[in-house]
């Protein structure tokens, strides 16, 4: 048997005021273990990430000592943008398979609107050029580049883009309050209309920028035993890392999705057929474009037909980003973590409205850096 | 809380790169091209990226490319790009092989991708390093 998933949980997410990120990661981090039936002495191993804006002196050990989780015997700081927590599954389950732990706490949680303010976030960002690459892009534009490429070399439209986004808005309108940062729908007149950031990339087109995070409980077989909950076992992962700046983009019609996904999906043994719900990190509404391409869900330039058929949608043939995603559920930043503890709620069969009936196989992607980064795990429902 | 500041252009801490930018001052933008592999890169390593030869040697760039990607850039990185708004940022595959990303003068209705393109180096200089691409004719 093997390591899974034991427990997870969430704080609020959207506008937290007060709080700073070792607090909002120490409150995920309570409801996770409560979750998964334990305390803070049964966790030996921690993967996080830095609050953004912080510099290294705020990696693992710093998280650990505050979460009041010492002594551990693994930790580590992934740095791979939106993939980080995909890849964290995948590397908290290894630690345990090897036994050099055996409880890892998977945490991410950030003050991103509070305590930093949407401004400063996004000029930080700016981060995402080399020394070597025009100096004037922030976030937004970078991605609007691969937007651009995708309208003009492909059959997708702007209306296929703004769709992605109204999906998830969708969604997030039917989250709890306080489970989504935006709790009213938008459809696609509205979104094209909204005012642009990098065309064709509009506000409700590119993530929030968000308060809160989440956790999740890695544990060992015989930890999972003594539990009540239904664990969530990873039965592929797949990663492909291609760059690092967009000027090094070996090729806009093919990211690292489509190695990852073909990997993952040929660990798990799974069909794209066979997967019941789909959690795509949605930083911008191009990246699910792009990712769909080239994890086979719709051909290049086909998302217009998932789109139709309504497919994406809850009720549809995989849906999508069920807790509203990046673009509305909420963006604590470029962690990805949501999309992980989404996926664990529909195959425990607790994602309240947005459940997907009968959800055993979930398929989680995250993207960092532009396209840098992707990573994939396929997830089932445990017995 | 301080907020990690956005990295400014660092002096350069290698001779290598220091020759870059002198270079490029001049107008001339280098790319590496190996003697082993034959393979042509940027920026340029101190090894060729593709098989790791010291074999190597920086030539000018012919400035001639295609554009690969564009955005119209309405909200610059900095303020001091505030009055250049709207910017036509590009990456262009130079010629040569490598893409580099810099600014096509003109509005992001002429560009597309495909887009022929040249680089103009009258604004390179020391303080200006920025590549400014002119549409081809």
């Amino acid at each position: 048997m093997c390591a899974a998933i034991a427990g997870y949980g969430e704080t609020p997410i959207g506008e937290l005021p007060g709080y700073d990120p070792f607090e909002l990661k120490m409150w995920a981090a309570g409801e996770a273990m409560e979750d998964a039936g334990i305390g803070p002495d049964d966790v030996d191993g921690l993967v996080t990430s830095p609050p953004m804006g912080t510099g290294a002196g705020s990696g693992v050990m710093a998280v650990a000592e505050s979460l009041g989780l010492c002594p551990i015997r693994w930790g580590s700081t992934p740095d791979i943008g939106g993939a980080s927590f995909v890849q964290a599954v995948a590397e908290a389950e290894m630690a345990i398979e090897r036994g050099y732990c055996d409880v890892v706490l998977v945490v991410a949680a950030d003050a991103l609107r509070s305590a930093i303010g949407v401004d400063r976030v996004v000029e930080n960002l700016s981060a995402l050029a080399s020394r070597f690459e025009e100096p004037s892009n922030l976030v937004p534009s970078l991605y609007a580049h691969v937007a651009n490429w995708q309208l003009d070399c492909t059959d997708t439209t702007r209306e296929d883009l703004a769709a992605v986004a109204a999906i998830d808005y969708h969604h997030a309108a039917m989250q709890r309050e306080e489970r989504a940062h935006e709790n009213e729908p938008m459809d696609v007149e509205e979104i094209l209309a909204a005012p642009t950031v990098a065309d064709p990339l509009t506000i409700p087109q590119c993530s929030l920028v968000s308060d809160g995070g989440a956790a999740l409980v890695v544990a060992s077989e015989e930890v999972i035993a003594d539990s009540d909950a239904v664990p969530v076992r990873l039965r592929g992962f797949g990663a492909q890392h291609t760059h690092k700046y967009l000027s090094s983009m070996p090729d806009p019609s093919r990211t690292g999705a489509r190695a990852a996904g073909e990997r993952a999906m040929r660990r798990a043994g799974v069909t794209h057929d066979e997967v019941d719900v789909l959690e795509i990190y949605d930083c911008f509404t191009v990246t699910v474009v792009r990712v769909l391409e080239d994890l086979g869900f719709c051909e290049l330039g086909g998302v217009g037909d998932l789109v139709e058929r309504g497919d994406l949608e809850l009720g549809g043939r995989w849906p999508m980003n069920t807790h509203g995603g990046a673009l509305a559920g909420g963006h604590p930043g470029p962690v990805g973590i949501f999309h992980v503890t989404e996926a664990v709620r529909q195959l425990r069969g607790e994602a309240e409205a947005t459940q997907v009936e009968g959800a055993d196989t979930a398929l989680v992607h995250g993207n960092g850096g532009v396209f840098s980064t992707q990573g994939v795990a396929v997830l089932e429902r445990g017995a | 809380m301080t907020v990690v500041e956005p990295q400014p252009h660092p002096d350069p801490a290698s001779d290598l790169e220091t020759d870059y930018w002198e270079r490029l001052a001049e107008g001339d933008l280098p790319v590496q091209r190996c003697e082993a592999c034959n393979e042509v890169s940027h920026p340029p390593r101190p090894y060729c990226p593709e098989c790791y030869s010291s074999a190597w040697r920086l030539e000018s760039a012919d400035g001639a490319g295609t554009v690969v990607s564009y955005a119209a850039i309405r909200r610059p990185a900095d303020e001091r790009f505030a009055d250049e708004v709207p910017i036509t940022s590009a990456v262009v595959a130079l010629v040569e092989g490598p893409h580099v990303m810099g600014i096509v003068d003109g509005p992001v209705e002429d560009v597309s991708v495909g887009t022929a393109v040249r680089l103009d180096p009258s604004n390179l200089s020391s303080t200006d390093r920025r590549l400014v691409f002119e549409l081809e004719a």
